[in-house]
């Protein structure tokens, strides 16, 4: 298990002597020159700084020496961030990670008329309940109802038409 | 005597801050948000955005900020400030991303909580 290993690296707090290491090689990079500071780059990361931001090279070479002692974020962490990054990039895997501003509260009800038969949804935490059934979005419970595709949101009346 | 009993006081220990420029209620630091958890979208979007960033930085998309900067078409300022929520500690980001805890203060405040060493960081970012 290669990430066992890492996952075992201590927490701050747990070993003394590595916090005080650890303390005291971040408060050593204050008192650095950018030059200093792009040699140790050279020396954490093997290849040439980005740039001669000082505030840039303090956080990345600091956050390294963290990484190194205290291991950097676990297997759910990463997976999680990775996934959010893929939602922003709009590479779609799945549900999505991030709430749609666009939903109402968790446990409203939605009642629509349709043909004269009133539907009720219940928005969840991820997705919508509607007769029993689950669905991710509200898009899919509107055709479902209707048989069509329709934007879920217009159809619960949750956007208002433009020009109203 | 016996109408001291009559009264119950009920005490719920909310906090009041500045969020975002918002006055917003927070719920006790020890408090776990469980089924009805509400993640705060704009801090995911922001922090989901920063990791990509620093995976493109890292698979050698981009050598500098400059670069990743004018490939996103965002002011360079802006994006090495945002790009730091990928450096905050581990703790504070899984706390974040996969406790869906909302955090005491503002976007601004957490890309300056990067700067404190990691023990320090929970503190700072979750009050």
């Amino acid at each position: 298990m290669k990430h066992d290993k890492r996952m075992m690296a201590q927490a701050p707090g747990m070993n003394a002597e590595v916090d005080r290491t650890v303390l005291a090689r971040l408060t050593a990079l204050k008192a650095k020159s950018v030059r200093e500071l792009k040699a140790d780059w050279q020396a954490l990361f093997g290849g040439g700084a980005p740039n001669n931001s000082r505030a840039f090279l303090e956080l990345r070479i600091g956050h390294r020496i963290q990484e190194l002692a205290y291991g950097g974020p676990d297997r759910d962490t990463r997976r999680m961030l990775d996934l959010l990054a893929d939602e922003i990039e709009g590479i779609g895997r799945g549900k999505n990670q991030i709430v749609d501003p666009r939903n109402p509260v968790v446990g409203t009800r939605l009642v629509r008329e349709w043909n004269g038969i009133e539907h009720t949804v219940t928005v969840m935490n991820d997705g919508f309940e509607w007769q029993g059934r689950r669905f991710r979005s509200l898009s899919a419970v509107a055709r479902e109802i209707t048989g069509t595709r329709w934007n879920g949101y217009r159809f619960f009346g949750l956007r208002e038409r433009e020009g109203a | 005597m016996t109408q001291a009993s009559d009264t119950i006081r009920v005490l719920i220990p909310l906090k009041v801050r500045k969020k975002n420029g918002r006055p917003k209620l927070l719920p006790p630091v020890d408090y776990r948000p469980s089924e009805d958890r509400a993640p705060d979208p704009h801090v995911l979007r922001a922090i989901g955005r920063a990791w990509s960033w620093r995976r493109r930085m890292e698979a050698g998309e981009f050598a500098t900020v400059h670069d990743l900067a004018k490939a996103v078409g965002l002011a360079e300022r802006h994006v090495s400030r945002q790009l730091r929520l990928a450096y905050l500690s581990p703790t504070v980001l899984k706390r974040l991303t996969c406790g869906r805890e909302s955090p005491a203060v503002s976007l601004m405040s957490l890309v300056e909580a990067t700067a404190a060493p990691w023990p320090e960081q929970a503190k700072q970012v979750f009050g």
